[in-house]
């Protein structure tokens, strides 16, 4: 995507959004509700135009060949829908026909997705995790080179959840683009090598956890015998806070060493002493606090 | 291939339909009434061919055509937009005029099968009570047949159109009810009105007062050359108006079906009038501009 903009109206919903993800990577899109994340991923498939810049999906151009991508991409909507009245069977199907596909490829993509032995239920009686699965299935049909997921594990429970992630794991292994946005922080985080997160329409970060953190500073958990005084701890973060018997010190830097030092001189022996990375989840919430 | 996939689908989900289903059943019923009133009418009045029954009988499609072809247009967008499915659809490789195709020649096809079914229990109802079909019969039923479906479809682009342009299935409804309310009545009405505008003032009757009576004026009133000038410039008025109003009605697709309707119970004798805007002009524009939306849209 290269300096991609779409606006409806006087709302502008994605702002000049430039991001290259590389093939075989799986990249985790993150943001609050209505931060544009949906509307890229339509610009994506080519369900949305973009006002304006430009958009190659496995070096097909979205804009000029919209059903070109489709080929080459799966796609699982967020809320996808089916046709009530028909089986899941028979929406598979019948969205298996534009790819010339017949029945024995949509029974091993039930299977995959698990929802062989519901086959034959309309899609009108599944619950919202069922649905989820089944959505997975068509996303999959084409046996895609690059997949756009928007929130693919809301509905799923724990146990779909992690099939999902291992799908997900295995699709990259074999090569394939995963894009997805997600609410779901820890799972961004189990999948993802690298993130971007978007906010009112602008990427205001993008790189692997590390990277983001970088600079952000870190977290030492320490904890002495016998207690340290909190002047020393005081000496090396302003941000001094108690968890369990220690204390969690916020410093710009790794200053385990100095700190070690300092606190074997006042006659206190650590016995905890780590440094802790923040959590995507607080990453997250920094870079949206900040943007 | 896509469309054919589309279509094949659309056509089954219409003829599976509940709304679709009551419609036709509810016309076969009554059309089979109307078809035993009119050979009925055949018989006592021993004039007119059999062409009179399927008239009769066609009579009844002005309004449940009109109402056929709205419930089958107006939630073919939007349904699948308040579904999300037709993200799901897009989202294959697909073209959006296949789709919109599709969509037309499925519902097309169910309203042709409707029509059809409903003309052939007519057929077999003349056949029970003795009445065979000459050639020249046959051709007017397949000219009927082919009109009702023509008719039935200017209803149903503007229920497609509404339902490309609205979010909603329910304004999509108003919207396509609004477009018939203006065809169907409000065109002919401004067509009167300006008829009547245009024909200037409608020439008044003779006054014949006691006097003119006792002058020797009103002597043997019909036969009065002053009466016979009146007929003659009230019916230059009547044509007048008739052909300003003429250019309304021809928009107004329930008046070009009637217009074609009389032309066939006459026995196809005579103009049938300008019967194109109303029964071919505007199915094609709406459907024109329903595909010039459903492209452009965005699917969000």
């Amino acid at each position: 995507m290269e300096e991609l903009c779409k606006s409806y109206g006087s709302v502008v919903a994605v702002r000049n959004l430039t991001l290259r993800v590389e093939k075989g990577e799986v990249f985790g899109f993150l943001g609050p509700n209505g931060a544009g994340k949906t509307t890229t991923l339509n610009m994506l498939m080519g369900l949305v135009r973009p006002t304006s810049g430009r958009i190659r999906v496995a070096g097909v151009d979205v804009v000029r060949n919209p059903v070109e991508v489709r080929r080459v991409a799966g796609y699982l909507p967020e809320n996808p829908g089916f046709y009530p009245g028909m089986s899941v069977e028979q929406n598979l199907l019948y969205f298996a026909g534009f790819y010339g596909l017949g029945r024995g490829e949509v029974e091993e993509l039930l299977e995959l997705v698990g929802m062989g032995e519901h086959a034959h239920r309309r899609a009108g009686e599944l619950s919202k995790g069922m649905r989820q699965r089944l959505a997975l299935a068509q996303a999959l049909l084409n046996d895609p080179e690059v997949l756009l997921l928007d929130e693919p594990t809301s509905g799923l429970d724990p146990g779909g959840a992690a099939e999902f992630r291992e799908l997900i794991r295995r699709l990259s292994r074999e090569g394939r683009t995963v894009f997805f946005s997600s609410h779901i922080l820890p799972e961004v985080r189990a999948v993802c090598r690298r993130v971007g997160i978007i906010h009112r329409g602008r990427l205001v970060a993008q790189g692997s956890v590390e990277e983001l953190s970088r600079g952000r500073g870190v977290r030492i958990v320490v904890e002495t015998v016998p207690p340290p005084p909190e002047e020393v701890l005081r000496g090396f973060s302003e941000r001094v806070e108690r968890r369990g018997g220690g204390y969690v010190l916020h410093c710009r830097r790794d200053c385990r060493e100095e700190l070690s030092r300092a606190l074997v001189r006042r006659g206190c022996t650590p016995i905890t002493l780590y440094a802790e990375a923040p959590s995507l989840e607080e990453l997250y919430l920094e870079v949206v606090g900040e943007a | 291939m896509s469309f054919w996939l589309v279509a094949r689908k659309e056509f089954a989900d219409q003829i599976s339909g509940r709304r679709f289903l009551v419609i036709t059943a509810l016309l076969m019923l009554l059309v089979g009434y109307a078809a035993y009133t009119g050979m009925q009418r055949l018989q006592l009045e021993h004039r007119g061919g059999v062409l009179l029954v399927y008239t009769v009988a066609g009579g009844l499609f002005t309004l449940l055509g009109a109402v056929m072809g709205l419930l089958a247009g107006f939630d073919l967008i939007t349904k699948e937009r308040e579904m999300g499915t037709l993200r799901v659809l897009l989202s294959h490789p697909v073209h959006r005029d296949e789709v919109i195709a599709g969509k037309v020649a499925g519902a097309f096809s169910a309203i042709a099968l409707a029509t059809g079914g409903v003309l052939s229990v007519t057929t077999g109802l003349l056949l029970v009570y003795g009445m065979p079909l000459s050639y020249g019969e046959l051709k007017g039923v397949l000219l009927l047949w082919a009109a009702t479906v023509v008719y039935i479809f200017a209803y149903f682009s503007f229920g497609i159109f509404g339902s490309a342009v609205a979010r909603t299935s329910g304004t999509a409804l108003v919207i396509a009810l609004l477009l018939t309310l203006v065809f169907s009545a409000l065109i002919p009405a401004a067509g009167e009105v300006a008829g009547r505008r245009l024909a200037g003032e409608p020439p008044g009757p003779p006054v014949v007062t006691v006097r003119d009576v006792y002058a020797g004026k009103g002597e043997h009133p019909p036969e009065r050359e002053y009466l016979r000038e009146y007929e003659r410039r009230r019916a230059a008025w009547e044509e007048r108006k008739r052909r300003v109003s003429s250019v309304f009605m021809a928009f107004s697709p329930a008046a070009s079906y009637m217009s074609l309707l009389g032309w066939l119970e006459r026995g196809s004798g005579g103009s049938v009038g300008n019967i194109l805007p109303g029964l071919a002009g505007i199915p094609a524009v709406f459907l024109t501009l329903t595909y010039l939306r459903f492209v452009r849209e965005d699917v969000v």
